[in-house]
């Protein structure tokens, strides 16, 4: 809560300094390397992923926006005997193949500063996102599956550089260290994520 | 502006596309479908006197099927009464003079979802094929179809299920007006119903050999 607070004080700090309003959309592909308990569940990198932000900005250093991303981990286990309890009378143990699936669609609110002006040949850029994470975690062994979806709040801050490619178009380059904070059915999530793609500026 | 709209849109396209033919597959073959899932009690589950079915009860959908073949059927009793009695139990030919009564059924459905189960109350109503610990039933796409699609599929499989059970009639129980035989073990091989009858075969005998691998066989 309290990096929610610092930044909507630099959200405010920012409209008072200039009121020269653009627009700006990034597309892009997303990978994402899985760390901490996601990574416990998955580790392989994940190449399968997209995110689209929108940006207002209120100055060319700074703006807030709207991101929605989607991001799929898969990994599977060979062959192996896993323990089966649910808490009747009966022990047991289920053998089969493991395919592990996460589907995870983070929305959230962005404030960006970019620490050079529109003219820059690079533009680098810090930022914070604050949302919510639809995540869903989906081990799938024969015809049996075992799912969790859930929402998380989310925390991400986001570093990367945009690289004027002509006058509104920008390559864009991201890394997003992703936080679903845990919630009664999963553990905290992370994962990295790294984005390629366009800025449009209009 | 006009040519940087198409630009957005195709390259929107192009990424979508591109995510949508590498969708993660999952299963490629049939057989890495199978699945074997053994429950078992463990205060009453013991090697002891057993007594095998002479040929096995086929179900479709629910329904007992009277005028099955049964050509496979002293197969895979042998392969389970050679389990047993590797893992201690002792074979007796006369249901009479038993502790223990091995029961066989194969389930066949022709779509994912409750089985019927036949009534009678003999046995204990307890099913395998829904194994416990979170794990649900779900509908596959045929593997090596492909990724999943977005759009509306429809698709026909069917499925079957093994299952072995064995009861303990040295513990029958009165309710009612029923008599009940409590199991101290069900195995199930559960997969999809595809491929040569001989393929079938073969993966139910390797599901045998892995249930006598698994709890409780591997700790006795």
């Amino acid at each position: 809560m309290k990096s929610l607070k610092i930044f909507s004080v630099i959200a405010l700090l920012a409209i008072g300094v200039n009121m020269t309003a653009q627009n700006k959309t990034n597309l892009y592909y997303l990978m994402g390397i899985p760390m901490g308990n996601t990574k416990d569940y998955i580790s392989k990198t994940s190449f399968r992923g997209m995110g689209f932000e929108y940006q207002y900005l209120f100055n060319d250093k700074f703006g807030v926006g709207g991101v929605l991303q989607w991001s799929t981990f898969y990994d599977s286990d060979p062959r192996a005997t896993y323990t089966l309890s649910d808490g009747g009378d009966m022990d047991g143990a289920i053998n089969g193949i493991r395919y592990k699936y996460i589907n995870t669609v983070p929305i959230y609110l962005t404030g960006t500063y970019y620490f050079t002006s529109e003219d820059a040949k690079v533009r680098p850029y810090l930022g914070l996102g604050v949302g919510t994470y639809w995540y869903e975690q989906k081990t799938d062994m024969g015809l049996f599956t075992d799912i969790y979806n859930s929402w998380h709040f989310g925390l991400i801050p986001k570093a990367g550089l945009l690289i004027p490619i002509s006058y509104s178009t920008s390559l864009y380059l991201g890394l997003d260290y992703n936080i679903a904070f845990k919630n009664s059915d999963l553990d905290t999530q992370n994962w990295l994520g790294i984005s390629v793609g366009f800025d449009f500026d209009y | 502006m006009k040519t940087m709209k198409y630009f957005n849109l195709v390259l929107t396209l192009a990424i979508i596309g591109l995510l949508y033919s590498c969708y993660p597959k999952g299963a490629e073959y049939v057989d890495e479908l199978d699945t074997y899932i053994s429950k078992y009690d463990p205060q009453n589950f013991r090697p002891d006197t057993f007594a095998m079915p002479d040929q096995v009860e086929y179900y479709k959908d629910g329904k007992l099927v009277e005028d099955h073949d049964h050509t496979y059927d002293k197969e895979i009793l042998s392969d389970f009464a050679s389990g047993l009695i590797n893992a201690g139990f002792t074979p007796v030919r006369d249901s009479g003079d038993t502790s223990l009564i091995v029961s066989v059924e194969s389930h066949e459905l022709t779509q994912a979802g409750a089985i019927y189960p036949p009534g009678g109350g003999w046995w204990d109503p307890w099913y395998p094929w829904y194994p416990g610990g979170g794990w649900y039933p779900w509908y596959p796409w045929y593997p090596g179809g492909g990724y999943y699609p977005w759009y509306p599929s429809y698709y026909v499989f069917h499925t079957g299920t093994v299952i072995f059970q064995i009861g303990d009639i040295d513990n029958i129980e009165s309710v009612k007006d029923t008599i009940r035989v409590p199991m101290i073990y069900v195995g199930a091989i559960d997969g999809l119903l595809q491929g040569s009858d001989e393929y079938i075969l073969q993966r139910v005998k390797d599901g045998i050999n892995q249930l006598f691998k698994q709890a409780p066989f591997d700790k006795h």
